[in-house]
């Protein structure tokens, strides 16, 4: 994955089955995960959940997880969630 | 439970909650605004905003939250209650009362900008007042932050705030989010919550809850998730994660456990030590299928106590008026809150209907039971006479849970009240009496209409306008008193002022002039009375738009008689009126006289019988073909043949029928049977459920033997006998 995949501006609940696919078809392809935040106004904590499953799973593999440009309300979101630094620091 | 039961669970609550915010209320109107009474006003608003918040209730959430931060300014001795402020925060009361209603989809949004302003107002002149004393860091900036940082926030989880919020917004909120920069002086509750598995189904987001946490002045929030499963098992229908967070000391437990008051299976873990870092916190246990357990560790008195554990610290004592209660105190207010709370359960009303329903039938059962061992010598044995109380006392405890408080209906009053004191410019002192008397629901639903109707009538035509009152050598305020109380089985509702009463003369003449009585009818005053009850009757000089159509108490009476109750009015001119009405205290079943007309079986309800007699010669005078009146020791009352009227074959020959005396809102008429079989108690059954309305009658019943009596509606029979009477002359 050389460019960075956009999330989507709903991270919710409804959002979380599409992104787990999404990201596990990835990591199976061995890509790293390069997110792209800036469009995201939504996190639920169903896809909370999945990002941080992804990021561990990624670290396991030695692949890149990163969001690049997270947005405001994704950062303050994940603040609120106490995993600001889990989540947007996070690197393989 | 799903949300939407869980969302109907808040709605419920914030009515109860409603109510309790107009008693609390009244008693501030009588000046009783002790510190008790200010606290549960304030506890129920900010009970609404929290479950407003978890169902994303937003401007109903908002509404709140301003009108919590002036009502806390009273809590905290901040703002002085005077009179001016009792205004506003009725006003917002009001208000608030319509934003419940308009979540619950009952009504548009209403416009709060003019009470966001005064409430802003009477917050605002407690700004130039001295700083109240420090308080922690989180609590402050919460307090302090402008709502609409909170408002942006809200925002973020909803999927209409596709765009970002502005800058600002964001660092107030995330200055909401930064950790105490100084110790706290009380010790600040440590928290650990972990939402249910299932915390998702139904369109659940916990992060709503964590928000509203945030909100209220949470830090150095931790996210738990080593819960969380490798990727490849993860469900994204479940639950894995948990946090622990920090809560200031000014929060009260309850506050906090009213967030979680509407999910289900949370685990939920309070403490309240001095000096200990909530980082590492103790893996939750197993969840729990129960409803969100709060289980909380107070802190240790400060006395030696041999539980206590050596690192915590006892409570330090704060100055704000949120500090919580002593830890004993505290302990056994949640053992009586917990024991209150098991003392009641909620029961949907399909399936308490139900089970009256069945007892209904049990009734009939037992009846017709009886009537079959009658038949084989039987009917005096001991256990059909056990079996009959046993019926009638389980019909009675099945009835009593319909029961409901005249509270319920008593607490819209006071609003009624205000609007009528705003639109006419008259002062009303209302007193309310009885509150806690118990009726049928269903009496209590519909009863509402009718008593409204008399309210806005007593203020509107009855009570005289300040100037008005003065003149008459009254005092400025009117009194209106509404009162409820049971009488011979029955609920007798009264609606009472001290106006002017009513102008027979007026009342009279209009009636002439409508056509409703003859110029040279000889009427009592009772009848004058009862004349404002004629349909289109209405004396108002102008239309106005809170009564005086000429509809009002026409309607009032035809429902106050379908719910089988009557109206009554007695006045005195100059001094006031009242308005009585006698209404059963359950549509269910009904005390009746079984008679025989030809060879169908009737059931004259017993609250309409005055007494009973057999005609002697001379005292029947026949004045047509089926119109008679009876003397009844000097009063001459009209015969009402139910046969004739009804299109039954039944008896005309006065040695052989026996006459019911009956009273009804149109005065005494006497009702011909044939004979008198029993009086007992009936279960009704709807015929217009069940066939179609039938003039006359009002129900049905099932009889021992299982044929089916009709019940008649003696004011519908009266009421035809007129109608043929007029049509004959």
């Amino acid at each position: 994955m050389s460019n960075p995949e956009q999330l989507p501006a709903l991270l919710n609940s409804a959002a979380a089955k599409p992104l787990l696919d999404l990201l596990k078809e990835r990591l199976a392809d061995n890509e790293p995960l390069i997110l792209d935040g800036s469009a995201v106004s939504q996190l639920g904590q169903a896809c909370l959940q999945v990002l941080l499953g992804a990021r561990t799973a990624a670290a396991s593999r030695e692949l890149a997880f990163t969001i690049n440009n997270p947005s405001e309300a994704l950062s303050t979101m994940a603040k609120m969630a106490g995993c600001s630094e889990l989540l947007l620091a996070g690197e393989a | 439970m799903d949300l939407d039961a869980i969302q109907q669970m808040f709605f419920q609550e914030s009515e109860e909650g409603l109510q309790a915010l107009e008693s609390c209320f009244a008693l501030c109107r009588e000046g009783a605004d002790d510190a008790e009474t200010i606290n549960t006003i304030f506890r129920a608003v900010h009970s609404i905003k929290g479950g407003a918040g978890a169902f994303g209730h937003e401007q109903l959430q908002a509404f709140a939250h301003h009108y919590e931060g002036v009502l806390d300014q009273v809590r905290s001795g901040a703002l002085t209650m005077t009179p001016a402020l009792l205004d506003v925060l009725l006003a917002a009361f009001d208000i608030l009362t319509d934003h419940v209603a308009a979540a619950r989809g009952e009504r548009s949004t209403p416009d709060d900008a003019a009470v966001l302003a005064a409430l802003a107002g009477a917050g605002g002149a407690h700004d130039t007042a001295p700083a109240p004393e420090p308080a922690p860091v989180a609590a402050a900036a919460a307090a302090a932050a402008p709502a609409d940082d909170f408002d942006a926030l809200l925002g973020l989880l909803e999927p209409s705030s596709a765009a970002p919020a502005p800058q600002d917004d964001f660092d107030a909120l995330m200055s909401l989010l930064e950790p105490a920069a100084t110790p706290a002086a009380a010790a600040p509750w440590q928290i650990n919550v972990r939402p249910s598995g299932d915390a998702f189904a139904n369109g659940g987001e916990p992060l709503l809850l964590l928000r509203e946490l945030v909100r209220m002045g949470a830090s150095k929030i931790a996210l738990q998730g080593a819960g969380l499963p490798p990727i490849e098992e993860l469900d994204v229908q479940r639950s894995y994660l948990g946090w622990s967070l920090e809560m200031p000391a000014e929060i009260s437990k309850d506050d906090i456990e009213a967030v979680f008051e509407f999910v289900d299976g949370w685990q939920l873990e309070m403490r309240q030590e001095a000096g200990s870092p909530p980082a590492e916190t103790p893996p939750l246990p197993a969840e729990s299928e129960s409803a969100a357990e709060a289980i909380e560790v107070e802190a240790p008195p400060p006395a030696p106590a041999a539980a206590a554990p050596a690192q915590a610290a006892p409570p330090v004592p704060v100055a704000s008026k949120a500090a919580p209660a002593p830890a004993p105190a505290a302990a056994s207010d949640g053992a009586a809150a917990a024991a209150a709370a098991s003392a009641t359960i909620r029961v949907e009303l399909d399936k308490l209907d139900r089970l009256v329903n069945l007892v209904g039938e049990l009734v009939i059962t037992q009846a017709m039971l009886a009537q079959r061992l009658s038949e084989h010598g039987l009917a005096g044995s001991s256990e059909l006479t056990s079996l009959e109380n046993l019926t009638r006392e389980l019909q009675e405890s099945a009835m009593s849970i319909r029961a409901q408080p005249m509270k319920t209906v008593f607490n819209r009053v006071p609003r009624i009240i205000r609007e009528l004191e705003a639109d006419t410019g008259k002062r009303v002192r209302l007193q309310l009496d009885g509150e806690m008397t118990e009726v049928d629901k269903t009496v209590v639903e519909r009863i509402g209409e009718p008593l409204t109707h008399l309210i806005r009538n007593a203020v509107d035509h009855g009570i005289e306008s300040p100037e008005e009152r003065l003149a008459a050598g009254k005092s400025e305020d009117g009194v209106l008193r509404v009162g409820a109380e049971q009488r011979s089985g029955r609920i007798v509702i009264t609606v009472a002022d001290d106006g002017r009463g009513i102008d027979r003369a007026r009342v009279r003449a209009k009636a002439v002039e409508r056509g409703i009585v003859a110029p040279d009818a000889m009427l009592s005053d009772e009848e004058v009375d009862n004349l404002i009850f004629a349909p289109g009757f209405s004396t108002a000089e102008k239309v106005s738009n809170i009564s005086g159509r000429g509809v009002g108490m026409d309607v009032v009476r035809r429902n106050v008689q379908a719910l089988g109750g009557r109206i009554g009015v007695s006045s005195r001119f100059g001094s006031g009126a009242s308005f009585t009405l006698s209404l059963p205290l359950t549509l269910a079943v009904l005390d009746g006289m079984i008679v025989k007309v030809g060879e169908q079986t009737f059931v004259v309800p017993l609250g309409n019988i005055v007494e009973s007699l057999r005609a002697q010669p001379g005292q029947l005078s026949h004045l047509a073909d089926d119109a008679a009146i009876l003397d009844v020791r000097g009063v001459q009352l009209p015969v009402l043949p139910i046969g004739a009227l009804l299109g039954i074959p039944a008896q005309s020959d006065p040695d052989n029928t026996v006459m019911i005396v009956v009273d009804t809102d149109a005065g005494q008429a006497v009702i011909m049977v044939d004979t008198i079989e029993d009086q007992r108690q009936v279960v009704v059954k709807s015929l217009e459920a069940n066939y179609r309305a039938i003039p006359g009658v009002s129900g049905a019943t099932i009889l021992g033997d299982g044929r089916v009596a009709l019940i008649l509606d003696v004011e519908g029979v009266l009421a035809q006998a007129r109608r043929r009477q007029a049509i004959a002359a």
